[in-house]
């Protein structure tokens, strides 16, 4: 007879081997991504202006002024915005496609992507200015839509003493509708010059820069942190909720802080990158394809694969079409897709 | 198995990117022989010199040296008084072909002939440079229907709207009986011709600015209104002739990027990329086809030494854009109104704009 996995009985055994070799995968396609642009900079050049940067290292300087700042204030910026992002929508992802036992839950899930929308839409489409002292409006704006939009489904779903999680999931699809609506009535209602609004909503890191990346870390290492605590009973909560319950797992207190805190966490991410697709839904089934369902080690996986991934979409967003640009979402996509199926078609015996 | 596992799916990310990074290399390259002489600052000095020995514009950059930060004054002298080409006002004359002449024929975009027996008396203009050229040539009173976003001249607002830039409301239209509808995009042509309305669809303006005198002819030519849409385009091609004529002794003047939002540009097959043409502007953004996204470090390397922005923080805030001439010198130049959106009579006003913008004092 087997002993199903509880949280007591679970091997505390994380594969590190796995995470270290991941770690290095994502550095190398970091590197990767430094290295190449649509202004093609010298190797050199590129290892002189990174190792200028590191302390107790001299370097004279060598370099054009202009190589310098694409590096340093556009590539470098660019490469960690996307491997935060990356890693921010895949752990959301994850914990969404857990918490509601649906492989279909992406960050997006639960109305965060059509709130975001609407934040932005509104910055864009109406004359508030977008800087008010220090602070640029347009990620406050966007991060207040897509909170404001869960949190209101969230209410809707909950009793005193329960929430209901198919109540959730219907309750913001029915939110994430009506705010698209509301945006969507806006763009025809406005001015017609649509293009910075659609490309913020197709996603990219085009505007990225260093505090974008300082402002998102705050939000994705405690919520990490959070979700891997919660692994566990994430595995448990995979077989019963009531199970989970007779097991002493306060489901209850494990629904609220996972949704909040995912949904923190994507509305971080939305907030600079706007909605990138894709990424949150598939880095953690490929993950859970190739090395299994175990929760304490999807999660660190999840958010390296997915890093990765976007760090390269990125890469690729952006040297295409030289000297222009792709919005990151179609790149993604297009790329990540057939990946996808190919995995799907490989192990389609055993995977649900 | 699980490691096997690894190695495959490890191998299958980089192999299929490493692929897409060479496509994207080669795509790189490939534009790269178009460009005259790229890294030949010194080549293009001799060159010059010969040339224009006392032109100072052969110190500046040039479309060959863009990445030439040393420039850091908008220097724009001039070599000669310009040519005094002013063209002559077309003051009404007793010639017969000013005259109104009907029936009048107009090609439309699939090449039919639409025929006009009188001037239309009730027309649905679904277009804001018809709306312009309509009231430039005195014949606004005709127009009865338009678009929400037209908004010039005044007295436009108090016609009616049958529907925006995506969504026509065929039953307004129908119901308010016009005698001519004009369109620029074809989505609800054949609903409107269905309904038995005539309706003119032609095609619209490509990236050529004289074109813009044509429709201004062919709206008087409709209307009856033919001489004084003749002296609208006469006196259009014109303020053109003035430009070329004022701008004749300068060689290329400096380098431009205009961002229209989001880092989205004018290629020089576009509408602006001709303005920059004809103001010897050189675009930085000269390989992008149409409108485009266009990368960051692209606009630093080519280091443009003026930008056209409505969103002129997004470069002056912004630490990647601080090595930037056009950021140094302050010159960001900010557009008072979108004429350069509207291939109306207005346009011209948004070229002039920018080019005392940029050439200071060169235009009266």
């Amino acid at each position: 007879m087997t002993t199903p996995v509880t949280p007591k009985n679970q091997k505390s055994l994380l594969p590190w081997r796995r995470i270290v070799v991941w770690i290095f995968v994502s550095l190398a396609c970091c590197v990767l991504a430094a290295s190449i642009g649509s202004v093609s900079i010298h190797p050199m050049e590129t290892i002189m202006i990174t190792l200028s940067k590191f302390p107790f290292i001299n370097v004279d300087k060598t370099w054009e002024d202009s190589s310098y700042t694409i590096l340093w204030e556009i590539r470098f910026p660019r490469i960690l915005l996307a491997l935060l992002v990356g890693a921010s929508l895949s752990v959301a992802g994850a914990t969404y496609q857990g918490l509601f036992r649906n492989p279909l839950a992406d960050p997006y899930f639960i109305g965060v992507a059509s709130g975001a929308s609407l934040g932005a839409t509104l910055v864009f489409l109406t004359n508030v200015p977008t800087i008010i002292g220090n602070f640029n409006v347009l990620p406050i704006a966007a991060f207040i839509g897509g909170t404001g939009a869960v949190a209101i489904a969230y209410k809707i779903s909950s009793t005193s003493s329960n929430t209901k999680l198919a109540t959730l999931i219907l309750a913001g699809i029915a939110i994430g509708s009506f705010t698209t609506a509301v945006t969507s009535i806006l763009m025809i209602r406005t001015e017609p010059d649509l293009r910075p609004l659609l490309s913020w909503i197709m996603g990219g890191f085009i505007r990225a820069k260093w505090a974008d990346s300082m402002f998102l870390l705050p939000y994705l290492i405690p919520s990490f942190l959070l979700v891997c605590i919660y692994s566990r009973i994430l595995n448990t909560i995979q077989l019963d909720e009531e199970y989970a319950e007779s097991l002493g797992v306060n489901t209850e207190r494990t629904k609220k802080v996972l949704i909040i805190v995912s949904t923190i966490l994507t509305a971080a991410a939305v907030s600079f990158s706007g909605l990138i697709g894709f990424v949150g839904l598939v880095a953690p089934h490929v993950v859970r394809i190739l090395w299994g369902g175990d929760y304490r080690s999807l999660i660190p996986t999840a958010a390296l694969v997915g890093g990765s991934f976007l760090v390269l979409s990125d890469l690729m967003a952006r040297t295409v079409v030289s000297p222009g640009e792709l919005p990151v979402g179609i790149i993604t996509a297009l790329f990540g897709a057939p990946f996808f199926i190919f995995l799907l078609i490989k192990n389609r015996s055993n995977i649900y | 198995m699980k490691s096997s596992k690894l190695c495959i799916s490890v191998f299958i990310f980089f192999a299929s990117f490493t692929t897409l990074l060479a496509c994207s290399e080669v795509l790189q390259q490939k534009p790269e022989p178009a460009q005259p002489a790229l890294p030949a600052n010194v080549v293009n000095y001799i060159q010059k010199e010969p040339l224009k020995p006392e032109d100072p514009m052969a110190a500046a950059p040039s479309e060959i040296q863009f990445n030439s930060p040393k420039i850091e004054t908008k220097k724009i002298t001039k070599i000669k008084t310009p040519v005094e080409k002013k063209y002559t006002d077309n003051t009404p004359t007793s010639n017969e072909s000013l005259k109104a002449t009907f029936p009048v024929y107009i090609t439309d975009i699939d090449g039919r002939e639409i025929i006009f027996d009188s001037p239309p008396e009730r027309i649905i203009a679904f277009d804001s440079a018809a709306v312009e050229t309509l009231f430039a040539i005195g014949e606004g009173h005709r127009i009865i229907g338009t678009h929400d976003y037209v908004s010039y001249p005044p007295e436009a607002n108090s016609i009616t709207k049958v529907g925006d830039a995506f969504n026509m409301d065929v039953e307004a239209v129908v119901g308010l009986n016009p005698d001519l509808v004009y369109l620029f995009y074809p989505s609800f042509k054949e609903q409107l011709e269905n309904a038995g309305l005539k309706v003119l669809l032609i095609p619209t303006i490509g990236d050529d600015i004289s074109e813009m005198a044509d429709h201004f002819r062919m709206w008087g030519r409709i209307t009856g209104g033919v001489m004084e849409s003749n002296n609208l385009a006469d006196d259009f091609e014109g303020r053109i002739l003035n430009i070329e004529a004022a701008l004749e002794p300068y060689t290329e003047g400096p380098s431009v990027f205009q961002d229209v939002g989001g880092l989205w540009t004018p290629g020089n097959d576009t509408l602006v990329g001709n303005v920059f043409k004809l103001l010897k502007l050189q675009n930085i953004a000269h390989d992008i086809e149409g409108y485009q996204q266009i990368s960051p470090e692209v606009i630093v390397e080519r280091n443009p030494q003026y930008i056209i922005s409505s969103y002129s923080d997004t470069f002056s805030d912004d630490p990647k854009y601080s090595g930037v001439v056009a950021v140094k010198n302050g010159s960001i130049y900010i557009p008072s109104a979108d004429y350069l959106s509207i291939s109306g009579p207005r346009f011209l006003m948004g070229v002039d704009e920018l080019a005392n913008f940029i050439y200071p004092g060169i235009f009266k």
